[in-house]
């Protein structure tokens, strides 16, 4: 009797430790007013130059999901997240601090453009891929390979052959060193 | 201290935060119930033998590509356990021996399997990854949550109701024998216990650090507390504080977390042999 009390107790500990209790969403769900705002804005045109704004800029209220405010360890979960759960993140703003990389795949002669981060032990490395918003020439429009940046942009999953892929779209890129 | 608060608060609000305390304290419960059988039968070492085996069972299921690894990493471990624990005393090679052989050849052989048949294109971080847990704890599906609640609370229930009979088991193997107790498939079920708690483990501090969930419990209880109910249950407590505390250390500031929960038992098995020392004297 003693033991069947003491396995009782025992499992509702358990079970308090696992309860579910709603929870607000960490990432809130995107406004789909402002979804449409942000996909029809075009690049503003200064028409007394004939050039094109270079970069979409995203307000701290546009962004749904900042990286950079997370430490190191939580930043390199949040990414394996991102990518392990693409459809919890679609359509969502996101800030991400890391360096800078670019390769040209030799199977189609395309350029991408990505972003690094460590884990704490810097054994580790994840990355997440963008596509700039205006059209930018590289290498003059983008950092130097290894700078520290910070992209914002859409979280958006494809396809491409026979795999699916995960990167950032209207990505806004920002110097820091 | 306000500000360390906002930002825990801030990280609760993320749900791998939430399933990684949630295992994290299961694992650690079920460690510190079996560490106390272990460092008593004089097998301390036991866990790490079995996460070596682990990390060796890991390599070969990456190997074969499977995309569920836990099946066969149980299985393998499960069937090293039993060779090595369940023969008790009367084993032809002793603990200490089995132990050394069997997890030297198992991270070799892992290691080995992992360089020559590479599966990713970062395989020392893979292998740094698995050997010392950095971020494994934190990178676990809802359905891994979900098994590892469910194998602890297996493991919690056994211990319970076979309480008695381990700790005769424990104690006094050639007593309890004699007393009709079935000495060999308690062992076999301990050993069994024990490699699915290694490999849970695994998740939480890395192969190379389990030995610290099992050992450090155990031995800081024993330095206060002289009964064996008295030992188990502080060294639940003692164990589950201190992953808790390990977990938000490292997410806030940005340490390993296998590592930092060591650290955390390691401050609290000096705390204790202080203390435990203190009241000697005082007493």
């Amino acid at each position: 009797m003693k033991k069947l009390i003491t396995l009782i107790i025992i499992i509702s500990l358990v079970c308090s430790m696992t309860g579910c209790k709603k929870r607000k969403d960490v990432i809130p769900k995107v406004d789909s007013n402002k979804t449409d705002t942000l996909q029809e804005k075009e690049p503003i045109k200064d028409d007394s130059k004939g050039k094109e704004e270079k970069e979409h800029k995203y307000t701290d209220e546009d962004v749904t999901l900042d990286m950079t405010k997370l430490s190191t360890t939580m930043v390199f979960s949040q990414m394996y997240n991102l990518l392990a759960e693409p459809k919890e993140y679609f359509g969502k703003v996101i800030r991400i601090k890391g360096n800078f990389d670019s390769q040209i795949d030799p199977n189609n002669n395309k350029r991408y453009y990505g972003i690094f981060i460590m884990d704490s032990t810097a054994c580790c490395t994840q990355g997440l891929e963008f596509e700039p918003y205006a059209k930018l020439k590289y290498p003059e429009d983008f950092p130097e390979i290894g700078d520290e940046v910070i992209i914002t942009g859409e979280f958006n999953t494809y396809k491409e052959g026979d795999f699916n892929y995960c990167n950032l779209i209207k990505a806004e890129i920002t110097k820091i060193s | 201290m306000n500000e360390i608060f906002q930002t825990l608060k801030m990280y609760f609000e993320y749900p791998f935060v939430t399933y990684a305390l949630i295992v994290g304290v299961l694992i650690a419960l079920c460690s510190s119930l079996l560490g106390v059988t272990l460092v008593l039968k004089r097998f301390s070492f036991i866990g790490d033998g079995l996460s070596h085996v682990a990390f060796g069972a890991l390599a070969v299921a990456s190997v074969l590509q499977l995309s569920n690894k836990m099946p066969m990493i149980l299985i393998i471990t499960v069937v090293c356990a039993v060779i090595l624990l369940s023969t008790g005393s009367e084993g032809k090679m002793k603990g200490d021996a089995a132990i050394a052989m069997i997890s030297v050849s198992a991270l070799a052989i892992g290691y080995l399997l992992m360089n020559v048949f590479a599966s990713s294109a970062n395989v020392s971080g893979d292998v740094c990854t698995t050997l010392f847990g950095s971020t494994s704890i934190l990178t676990l599906t809802p359905n891994e949550v979900w098994l590892c609640v469910g194998l602890s609370l297996t493991v919690v229930i056994i211990y319970t109701l076979f309480y008695n009979k381990i700790f005769a088991v424990t104690f006094d193997e050639e007593f309890a024998k004699s007393a009709g107790t079935k000495a060999k498939s308690y062992n076999l079920m301990i050993a069994i216990v024990i490699a699915v708690i290694i490999v849970l483990a695994m998740n939480l501090v890395g192969s190379l650090l389990i030995s610290a969930l099992v050992i450090f419990p155990a031995l800081s209880t024993m330095k206060v507390f002289k009964s064996f109910r008295a030992v188990v249950i502080s060294s639940a407590v003692f164990s589950v504080i201190c992953a808790a505390l390990g977990i938000l250390i490292s997410i806030v500031y940005s340490t390993p977390v296998g590592a930092t929960i060591v650290a955390v038992d390691l401050s609290g098995f000096i705390f204790f042999t202080i203390y435990g020392a203190l009241r000697r004297g005082v007493s």
